[in-house]
């Protein structure tokens, strides 16, 4: 085995067997708070790191009635486990059959009007690669 | 060296917050804008910030530090480069915390601490422990290695040092030296994170297996511990706490053997965590 052929995540791809899902509530203004969960219907474990992309987590776009969501705060569980140099290191195994609740995002509501509907662009990056999630339709009551 | 002290230490969750004779902190997390320099190093960090405060009390202490390199390397081999690059980062461990750190013990910290932790995978990952570090890859291949696996690249900030700092001290660990390493806590050091990372991995696959709880030492240790040897050990995920069987050149300490033979995966936390501690204490 040479330096070259270790790394830090598989060149192989695989179907993703992972599905996001999600809830919102109304918090107080102008926040919404998002729960977000990860189920893994495969047979085997799958293991997910929670960001690629600095300051957004997973979570990477979300949309209200066609506008941009601000989204102030990554979950607490991600700073957590994020180190401020070198590569963040941190997997998650997500067993099979299994879910992870990924943690509750803080958006900035201001200037929406309730009940809205919200839709999410999710980058999850598993040790087959990145996979891409949209999640429409996820439902903010008014309160 | 109090082993007890120095063991306890190695499992705590965060690297002691101590101040450096040059006034600075040991572990350097309050990178203020006004310290920061934007990267223009010609490599793939450039525009990013970096801390330059940090890097500078590094250069001022270069020549002592390659010879503290100098002095752990042992045979050059890979092996040896883990345990040298674990032996100063956890010099600190050693000091009295009640005075100032001494600037070149923390300079030797933020040198070697992105060392332990490549060291740390390219063992883990499969690598001959006994291959001389030289043979493994050049200074150059080394870098570029390091830029294609993104190892220079943090949330918040580049890693400071220079290309050719990076590769003068890759070069230090890679040079045999006549005399055996210096420090007698290297060797205690690499026990204990053997066997640290050996819980770490086991408790993983129990997760990944459908464990529900979310406590105990194990756990802490994986999910809450800042030591930064022990970031790589879960990265890339799925390894078998066996793997860590390759932290040592010939057969693994008694401690560990008996870890990854007595270990089970239908173990619960608690138990896991039970023999994992009877292990420890005896090292």
């Amino acid at each position: 085995m040479s330096l070259a052929a270790i790394s830090l995540s598989s060149a192989a791809s695989a179907k993703s067997t992972l599905r996001a899902v999600a809830s919102a509530r109304k918090g107080p203004d102008p926040w919404i708070t998002l729960s977000l969960t990860l189920e893994n219907s495969g047979e085997k474990p799958v293991d997910v790191m929670l960001s690629e992309t600095p300051n957004k987590g997973i979570l990477t776009r979300v949309q209200a009635a066609g506008k941009l969501v601000q989204f102030q705060e990554d979950p607490l569980e991600e700073r957590a486990l994020m180190s401020r140099a070198g590569p963040r290191r941190s997997w998650w195994p997500v067993p099979a059959g299994g879910r992870w609740q990924v943690g509750e995002f803080r958006l900035q509501a201001a200037g929406l009007t309730f009940p809205c509907v919200l839709a999410l662009d999710l980058d999850v990056r598993t040790s087959q690669g990145v996979h891409q999630i949209h999640l429409n339709d996820v439902s903010v009551p008014a309160s | 060296m109090n082993r007890q002290s120095f063991l306890r230490q190695l499992l705590a969750d965060h690297v002691p917050e101590l101040t450096d004779s040059d006034g600075r902190p040991l572990v350097e997390a309050s990178l203020t804008l006004s310290s920061a320099r934007i990267c223009a190093y010609g490599d793939q960090r450039d525009g990013r910030p970096l801390n330059f405060p940090a890097l500078q009390q590094v250069s001022r202490h270069w020549r002592s530090l390659l010879k503290s390199v100098a002095a752990e390397a042992g045979d050059g081999s890979l092996q040896a480069a883990f345990r040298a690059s674990l032996t100063i980062t956890t010099a600190p461990l050693l000091c009295d915390a009640s005075s100032p750190l001494a600037a070149g013990i923390s300079a030797g910290y933020k040198a070697c601490i992105g060392f332990s932790q490549v060291f740390c995978h390219m063992l883990l990952s499969g690598l001959p422990p006994s291959q001389n570090l030289a043979e493994v890859a050049s200074g150059p291949e080394f870098f570029q290695w390091l830029e294609s696996e993104d190892w220079l690249l943090g949330q918040h900030q580049a890693c400071a040092g220079s290309p050719s700092q990076i590769q003068e001290l890759y070069a230090a660990f890679a040079t045999p030296q006549p005399q055996p390493p210096r420090a007698d806590h290297g060797e205690l050091a690499v026990a204990a994170v053997a066997l640290q990372s050996a819980l770490v991995l086991a408790t993983y696959r129990a997760v990944a297996s459908g464990e529900k709880e979310r406590h105990g030492l194990g756990y802490r240790l994986w999910q809450q511990a800042r030591w930064p040897w022990m970031h790589s050990v879960t990265n890339p995920p799925g390894r078998d706490p066996d793997c860590v069987r390759n932290l040592f050149p010939g057969p693994a300490p008694p401690s560990l053997q008996t870890f990854l033979k007595e270990e089970r995966p239908a173990m619960s936390l608690d138990e896991r965590d039970r023999l994992f501690s009877a292990l420890y204490w005896q090292l």
